[in-house]
């Protein structure tokens, strides 16, 4: 179950999206998501849907890993899709008691579903082929010019690193506790709402008090090898912009500009 | 009624780039009433291992019989949970309840049994574990030193009146009173109540002086299996995988160099200790 969470894992490759600078990806995945929401019909979704297959293509992990992780927002997609079928105004064309499906929600519906679908299946790539210390080192860059207003960059960086090192240890955690709960008799599987949130606990507090123990630990190595923020850090990795780098980036600014022709021109 | 462990494979997350295969064809039989070992070092397998003897995993081929019953069978699994009582690694991490008495009550209240036969159960289970209920069962778990949250953990096993008790490393991170104790008890709940005890362990020393019977697991398979005294005559098998003989064991193998004829299959300094002199007085040293 909880093995399907395929968020912030990363797999490593030598494809090309692998080798990109991980700011170019962390930009390239921000103008894909606004030219996701601008495209607005269908051929605009067509060609999207095309672009995003094209990238998963080129990353060069298996196609049934990379759409697994579009299976937890399975319930978020449907409730997008009821909403829109029977809360948009239009022409009804099919009745179920006081619901009313309209031809606009419909086609509504779906266009919204398949948009948090491509956009969960695309992001993903971001993390799938980046390591987390090389998302974060192009989040740090990214963010640095904002350190005049007072961004502290380097320790959000660094919070980040630590709160994506630490997620397969605590869903490592989680099994444990999970599987030492259940040898002792515990249910999480079956039992209404109530039950099934009091069957937690004896989950939800060892994963806190270990979380905890955990931060705890970590703060004490870190200091005890003098880390102090970020001023004056020099990194062991320089990030460098390749030629790949300016194709990708060329590549996502033109996505972005096809994205607006296609809302406001057409 | 044994537990039967017949041709188990299992991979973890099949089909997917992380796919790993951790037990290839396990065979094992555990009678009932017998001491196991369980020994490897990490990754050989063994904590993936235990958890099929419970159900808690199921083998992606083979099958596990406990007392005949197939762990694959759901309905049955519950019952197999209660009989089989797993104590994973560093069990500590897994309190949760306000007090000991509570939390050692965990298991039998899920057995839906009432509070009398509860609080006798976590009264007698605490006291298996050299802790006295008056005295500890309103404490919060939190506040025990290392060694004592461990036990009122193995007590919340063995409130559930297990037949099987597994135990993965109970001994790690324990300084050696701790361990001893924890290893002294177990030795004493399969010799009065003739618990079957299956002890997961990488340490040989831990483990050679206590168990009837060694199981050595690597990569994943039964690599050696036998008495601990046998077992050990065969040490540069036992280092080829990674693992020693214990230290006295390996004193008298070189002892016997020097005086041929001294007996290898020592466990324990004692038996060490009387084998050397028999050999001095022999020789007129001593």
């Amino acid at each position: 179950m909880l093995r399907d969470i395929t968020l912030g894992q990363y797999i490593p490759g030598t494809s090309l999206l692998h080798r990109l600078d991980p700011r170019t990806k962390i930009l390239g995945s921000i103008f894909y998501i606004v030219a996701l929401f601008l495209v607005d019909d269908l051929s605009g979704y067509l060609a999207i849907t095309a672009f995003s297959f094209v990238l998963v293509a080129l990353s060069g992990l298996p196609w049934r890993y990379v759409l697994r992780g579009v299976r937890p927002i399975f319930y978020i997609v449907l409730f997008t899709l009821a909403l829109n079928f029977f809360l948009t105004p239009g022409r009804v064309v099919w009745e179920l008691g006081p619901l009313k499906a309209t031809e606009e929600g419909i086609r509504l519906g779906i266009f919204m579903g398949w948009r948090l679908i491509l956009l969960v299946l695309t992001t993903s790539l971001l993390t799938l082929t980046s390591s987390p210390i090389a998302l974060t080192d192009g989040i740090e860059y990214l963010l640095s010019p904002f350190r005049g207003i007072g961004v502290p960059a380097h320790e959000l960086a660094m919070m980040m690193t630590i709160a994506l090192r630490f997620i397969p240890t605590l869903l490592e955690e989680t099994d444990k506790i999970m599987k030492a709960q259940m040898a002792r008799g515990a249910d999480f599987e079956t039992g209404n709402i109530v039950q099934r949130a009091r069957g937690m606990i004896p989950l939800l507090v060892p994963l806190f008090v270990g979380a905890f123990r955990r931060a705890d630990d970590l703060a004490t190595a870190m200091e005890a090898r003098c880390y102090r923020g970020g001023v004056g850090r020099t990194r062991l990795r320089e990030l460098k912009f390749a030629a790949r780098d300016y194709i990708a980036l060329a590549v996502s600014v033109l996505l972005v500009a096809f994205s607006l022709a296609d809302r406001f021109l057409y | 009624m044994p537990i039967r462990v017949i041709d188990v494979s299992y991979t973890y997350q099949p089909g997917t780039p992380f796919a790993a295969t951790a037990l290839r064809g396990i065979n094992l039989t555990i009678e009932e009433g017998e001491f196991v070992g369980l020994i490897g070092h990490t990754g050989s397998g063994k904590s993936t291992l235990i958890q099929h003897l419970n159900g808690l995993l199921v083998p992606t081929e083979g099958q596990v019989l406990v007392d005949g019953v197939d762990t694959r069978v759901r309905a049955t699994r519950r019952a197999i949970r209660q009989k089989v009582g797993l104590v994973f690694q560093y069990p500590e991490h897994q309190l949760f309840e306000e007090t000991v008495a509570k939390d050692v009550g965990f298991g039998p209240r899920n057995l839906g049994l009432t509070e009398e036969e509860v609080e006798e159960r976590v009264e007698e289970a605490l006291a298996m574990v050299g802790l006295d209920v008056a005295k500890y069962g309103s404490r919060s778990p939190f506040d025990l030193s290392g060694g004592e949250m461990r036990r009122v953990a193995i007590a919340g096993v063995l409130a559930m009146r297990p037949q099987y008790l597994v135990l993965d490393e109970p001994t790690a991170g324990l300084d050696p009173r701790g361990r001893d104790e924890i290893l002294g008890q177990l030795a004493d709940l399969h010799r009065r109540l003739g618990l079957t005890v299956i002890l997961v362990s990488h340490s040989m020393e831990d483990v050679a002086r206590l168990v009837d019977r060694l199981v050595v697991i690597h990569r994943g398979r039964v690599a050696a299996e036998g008495k601990p005294r046998e077992l050990f005559q065969r040490a540069e098998e036992l280092e080829r995988l990674g693992l020693g003989i214990p230290q006295i064991t390996e004193f008298m193998r070189r002892f016997s160099a020097f005086y041929p004829g001294a007996r290898t299959d020592i466990l324990t300094v004692e038996e060490a200790v009387e084998e050397i002199l028999r050999h001095l007085r022999r020789r007129g040293h001593a």
